[in-house]
């Protein structure tokens, strides 16, 4: 690569032109037939125990482009946290790879908060955790605080926090970041609504500032208002992927088959 | 047709969640030093608050292990005819051994007991057993006036010598760090470790010479060359040995000069095996 015009692009087959005429957009994440296994061990035997695997993830293939908004729907234990997590490298792959231009930043705070300490002084320890330097926490504390709207707590420990303050308190934390490439799970934005049209909107801004975006999400229409693509993952691989319109069609479609035959087996089953 | 690997190069993509080269390692551990600094600290306070009498608490649990040791060993056992200043000889055995037997115990855990945040946040595994070493270090910092006390009281003359315990500190450090990466890799993967761990520090204290001048009996007991030696030259000795010449003007330990090297040598040793062998485990921590 020359290096002289511009960003660092791409070329050959991944430059594509669209019909448009503009470049096709560059890729910033690859994930290539990404298998992610746990190992627990077994309840219930005495002696030595032999670790079993409970697969996760089975060959996750995607490609992710610049501008795009990712949508990941699935029932429970799909495996969608796992893959969020699998793309921010934080749970080792067992089999395949997971290439990208920056580490994607799963949005969170994780463990880094102790309950026994103040709402103030977690604040500079999740932040911390987060990267920022003591002179931008300065700065940004009295943003913090003013955004999580608890600042009549903000001075007791966290345990004292009823779970809706404490999880308003992280959000506020985690959301003060940018991030190149951005994952969320829907799950962070929890609180009266009140907080929960704030946050949304917070993730709105963090979307804008991001350049490529996966969101894990239950709420289809939050997948529908905010995403550009959307894939579908049923046990740990992907069962669609295309437009958000299509991939939610086929996903309500089996949900409803699924409820279907439920029901007709329960019809069945008193008489078998 | 480009294979996945090929297309992620084309683009100028990099495998995400590599283990980084180990400079690159280290150079992350220090990057996150102010979040070990505060976790550290946080940990600690967040212990305290739970207790009554809080901070204070810091310095009554060496004091408290003082007075048992002094009674069952001192006493009762009679290791106080053995040694010239035998409350010292114990005062200075006990704060040691506690730095490296904290450091090792809480770091072993720091780990397996965290899993939490390495599976969530981009920091490295290494913040934890570090921070679990910087929260022993500085509870000793903070109970090491009570050490000097019983020193003074027990009519321990101040000397120069004195200033060669920094110094011995300054050994202890890198050899508990070292130990305590060491020990978490292995507690992350084998968690049976950590339930006989508590029971091994005991034991190595009480072989190391804690409580009583387990080196001089040596001599006297007739034991083949290498037991001796073992005993003698094990890390937990020799760093006794090195805090109580520099502190006690009455007693001398039979080493001498070459319990500092020994020293010097069992704190680059375990630094360097315990950071390779940590680094080498990175990418497998966050596993539930």
């Amino acid at each position: 690569m020359d290096g002289t015009d511009g960003p660092p692009v791409p070329n050959g087959t991944d430059r594509a032109r669209l019909p448009d005429g503009t470049d096709r957009p560059s890729l910033r994440v690859l994930l290539d037939d990404v298998h992610v296994a746990y190992r627990v061990l077994p309840h219930g035997r005495m002696g030595p125990r032999r670790p079993v695997q409970v697969k996760a993830l089975q060959g996750v293939s995607l490609d992710i482009h610049e501008g795009e908004c990712l949508g990941i729907i699935g029932r429970n234990g799909a495996g969608k946290s796992t893959l969020l997590r699998a793309i921010a490298g934080l749970v080792p792959v067992d089999h395949g790879a997971v290439y990208s231009t920056s580490t994607p930043v799963l949005l969170g705070v994780g463990r880094s908060l102790v309950p026994q300490m103040s709402g103030r002084e977690n604040i500079e320890l999740g932040c911390l955790a987060l990267g920022m330097s003591r002179s931008e926490i300065r700065e940004r504390t009295d943003e913090i605080i003013e955004f999580s709207g608890i600042a009549e707590s903000i001075d007791l420990p966290m345990s004292t926090y009823s779970s809706g303050m404490a999880a308003r308190l992280k959000f506020a934390i985690a959301s003060s970041v940018v991030h190149e490439i951005l994952l969320l799970d829907e799950a962070l934005a929890t609180g009266d609504m009140d907080f929960k049209e704030r946050s949304i909107q917070r993730m709105g801004e963090l979307r804008d500032h991001a350049d490529a975006v996966v969101i894990v999400s239950h709420s289809l229409s939050a997948i529908r208002a905010s995403c550009t693509r959307a894939v579908w993952l049923d046990k740990g691989s992907v069962r669609a992927d295309g437009s958000v319109e299509d991939v939610i069609e086929q996903y309500v479609d089996d949900t409803r088959r699924r409820r279907q035959a439920r029901r007709d087996r329960r019809r069945a089953g008193p008489s078998s | 047709m480009q294979s996945p690997a090929e297309r992620a190069r084309a683009a100028g993509l990099t495998l995400v969640g590599q283990r980084p080269r180990l400079g690159a390692y280290l150079a992350g551990l220090w990057q996150r030093r102010d979040f070990v600094r505060a976790y550290a600290r946080a940990r600690t306070q967040a212990g305290n608050r739970r207790r009554r009498l809080g901070p204070l608490w810091e310095l009554l649990d060496p004091v408290v292990t003082m007075a048992t040791y002094w009674v069952l060993f001192g006493l009762l056992l009679g290791a106080r005819a053995s040694v010239t200043n035998y409350l010292g000889f114990l005062a200075v055995g006990v704060f040691t051994f506690a730095v490296v037997r904290r450091s090792l115990q809480s770091g072993s855990r720091s780990v397996s007991g965290n899993r939490g945040l390495i599976a969530s946040l981009p920091v490295p595994a290494i913040i934890l057993p570090t921070a679990a070493v910087v929260q022993q270090v500085r509870a000793f910092a903070v109970s090491a006036p009570v050490l000097l006390a019983v020193l003074l009281m027990t009519g321990e003359p101040v000397a120069w010598s004195w200033l060669l315990a920094p110094v011995a500190i300054a050994l202890i450090i890198p050899f508990a760090w070292g130990g305590a990466l060491l020990l978490a890799r292995w507690v992350s993967h084998t968690a049976d470790v950590g339930g006989v761990l508590p029971l091994v520090l005991r034991l190595w204290g009480l072989a190391s010479g804690v409580m009583f001048p387990v080196t001089e009996r040596m001599a006297s007991l007739d034991a083949p060359a290498w037991i001796e030696s073992v005993v003698v030259y094990n890390p937990g000795a020799v760093y006794l040995a090195v805090m109580r010449d520099a502190l006690l003007s009455s007693y001398d330990s039979p080493g001498g000069a070459g319990n500092w090297v020994a020293a010097a040598l069992w704190a680059i040793g375990a630094l360097l095996v315990g950071v390779v062998v940590f680094w080498r485990g990175e990418g497998t921590y966050g596993r539930d």
